[in-house]
């Protein structure tokens, strides 16, 4: 199975968030905790969903990622831009 | 411009209340999401990739310079410092709260501004000319009748939850600078038999995965029945629309199926029950409303020499009249186009610090009025000749003065993978790339009209169907590709392009293009657009320049 993260964004302000392995949700990609067997991820994206129904953080769901010299990187460019943000510098 | 009566007020007010409500319950968990979504949604309140992003409706992208300010408050306090204008002549901001949208909504509504269906199946903002009420070409001004559509619109229970979205745009004037060829429905002013005026009535245009050209539903309608014609096709499409299937929920689906005769036969039955009833306009009700739109006090003034004298004494101010400035029907006026679309930077973005400014000057030189255009620029109506360089020198010194409406570099682009959901591809960075690489062959060689939209998925938001040149971003093998489109146009010529060939990757696509801009150099004939060109000679050899004899 390929290596899988959660993420999902945070109700108040719709920020990108990544699960953490102590169920914790940073900003930051390099907190997330990777999975790699489907029974880790199924019980994980479980409790995530929970949360998510409480009403903290809302549209969880899996991303697959690599990883990389320098870190944990989304393996599509959709999820490395909601990671790092936009690739353009606003005016 | 129109302004807000006690109703429009009480009802704006009352939504944001309701609205601060609903999010309170939101927050506190009260609500879920899957129940307050549909709420939101209906508030202009999208969540995107990064952040919320709130669309604010400005009608018929008309806005006072007070209400620009408004916005450049809402983009200081409340987003990153700056604003988005879209080819709906509407404004988004992209970095908005939850918790802080009903404080907006309290700071727009004081502004006579909202939210209301920018988002979700119901009829949205209708648009209009950006010229409408200056053009020297127009029949009638169609931003009364835009309002009166707004008014009929706005909230109409019986269309609040259609089977998909519904746009509508208004020109009054023979040239077609609304791109009614690609609405839901497209309202082209005409004189009748008598001499009265009244609309062409064109139905089931769109993007998106079906491109599809409106087509003529009726030839002649009169004003007092616009309300119940539009409600006779709405209640048609409503019934006879599909909801199972949305890539097939938009009426052109439902034209197209039926055929237009059919269809037709449908509206005209249904509009034969409704014509005479209380949706007939009378003619003091479309006066009260017109007198809204009453010409500012113009002053007397002749076609101004010092106008003239500036453009020979100043290269660079004659190259941005030729380019930004549109006749006006008051002799010594003249309407300016302000491009948001600076060389190298974001299109239709614009900084709270400039909108600030350009309320300044709309103050100062334009009876304090802007309007948004389709292609994402502002419009400054109604500036007197002899005041243009002064306000030329104000608007260059803001990054506002960019001489390339419907040029090369005026391109069109949707925020893209950057910050939209459904974006499959960035389309801002190739859009910088390409005015970057473009502008210094449009100086060379005057490449006159060339329009370029770039859309970042296959929803259309930057009508890449209808650019002269189009590129369509999507997602192949992980990796972004362009897909180029050459011919559309959204003009009163309206066509849509055709796919060229394979698509390009990112770091290929600019050079793509501009194989495509020095092939047609070659073949130009006597100053012609690209477009006429393309019209005479065929896509062949562009084919042949980009892939060679495949």
């Amino acid at each position: 199975m390929a290596h899988l993260v959660i993420t999902g964004n945070r109700l108040r302000d719709g920020a990108v968030v990544w699960r953490g392995a102590a169920g914790d949700w940073s900003r930051d990609i390099a907190d997330a905790s990777i999975h790699a067997t489907e029974g880790q991820l199924a019980a994980s994206l479980d409790t995530a969903r929970l949360e998510e129904a409480s009403g903290r953080i809302i549209g969880v769901y899996e991303v697959e990622v690599e990883t990389r010299d320098h870190g944990v990187v989304p393996a599509r460019l959709r999820e490395r831009v909601r990671a790092d943000g936009p690739t353009v510098s606003v005016v | 411009m129109y302004a807000y009566d006690g109703l429009d007020e009480t009802l704006v007010r009352e939504r944001a209340t309701q609205f601060r409500g609903q999010v309170a319950r939101r927050i506190s968990g009260e609500l879920s999401e899957d129940d307050f979504k549909p709420l939101r949604l209906r508030n202009g309140l999208y969540l995107q990739l990064h952040a919320y992003m709130l669309r604010v409706a400005i009608p018929y992208g008309v806005l006072g310079s007070d209400q620009l300010r408004a916005l450049a408050r809402i983009a200081r306090r409340y987003d990153r410092g700056y604003g988005h204008f879209t080819t709906r002549q509407n404004i988004q901001f992209n970095w908005i709260r939850l918790a802080d949208t009903p404080d907006i909504l309290d700071e727009l509504a004081a502004a006579e501004m909202h939210a209301i269906q920018t988002s979700g199946n119901c009829i949205r903002n209708t648009t209009t000319d950006q010229f409408a009420g200056v053009a020297a070409d127009e029949i009638e001004d169609p931003r009364p009748w835009a309002e009166i559509i707004r008014q009929w619109s706005t909230l109409h229970p019986e269309f609040s939850f259609l089977p998909r979205k519904f746009k509508i745009a208004i020109s009054g004037s023979p040239s077609d600078r609304t791109a009614i060829a690609v609405h839901d429905i497209g309202l082209s002013m005409l004189h009748g038999p008598g001499g009265e005026t009244g609309f062409k009535v064109w139905v089931g245009g769109g993007l998106g995965r079906t491109p599809m050209l409106a087509e003529a539903l009726r030839d002649f309608l009169p004003g007092a029945d616009l309300l119940s014609y539009l409600e006779a096709i709405l209640r048609v499409f409503n019934i006879e629309g599909r909801r199972d299937n949305l890539y097939k929920s938009r009426i052109k689906i439902l034209v197209s199926t039926l055929g237009i005769d059919r269809f037709r036969d449908l509206v005209e039955a249904e509009w034969a029950q409704i014509r005479d009833s209380a949706l007939r306009l009378d003619e003091a009700e479309v006066s009260r409303i017109r007198a809204r739109f009453s010409p500012p006090a113009y002053e007397a003034t002749a076609e101004s020499g010092q106008f003239a004298g500036r453009r020979l004494e100043d290269a660079a101010f004659a190259r941005w009249s030729a380019a930004n400035l549109f006749p006006h029907k008051q002799p010594g006026y003249a309407a300016v186009t302000v491009s948001l679309k600076p060389v190298g930077g974001i299109p239709g973005d614009m900084a709270a610090d400039q909108m600030d400014a350009l309320a300044g000057l709309a103050d100062e030189y334009s009876h304090g009025e802007i309007r948004v255009t389709h292609r994402q620029n502002l419009i400054l109506a109604h500036v007197r000749q002899d005041s243009l360089y002064d306000l030329w020198r104000a608007l260059d010194s803001l990054g506002l003065a960019t001489p390339n409406l419907m040029r090369v570099t005026d391109i069109i682009a949707c925020p893209g993978l950057d910050f939209c959901g459904l974006a499959t591809a960035r389309s801002i960075p190739v859009a910088q790339r390409l005015s970057e690489r473009l502008a210094e062959i449009d100086e060379r060689h005057d490449l006159g009209e060339l329009t370029i939209n770039i859309s970042g998925c296959i929803n259309s938001c930057a009508h890449h169907h209808v650019g002269h040149i189009g590129i369509l971003g999507l997602e192949k093998a992980g990796a972004e590709s362009y897909q180029v489109t050459l011919g559309g146009s959204s003009a009163e010529d309206a066509s849509l392009g055709k796919i060229i060939g394979r698509g390009f990757g990112a770091d290929e696509i600019v050079t793509a293009i501009e194989t495509i801009i020095v092939t047609w150099l070659e073949l130009r004939q006597d100053g012609e657009r690209f477009l006429d060109s393309l019209r005479r000679i065929g896509p062949a050899p562009f084919r042949e320049a980009l892939y060679g004899r495949e």
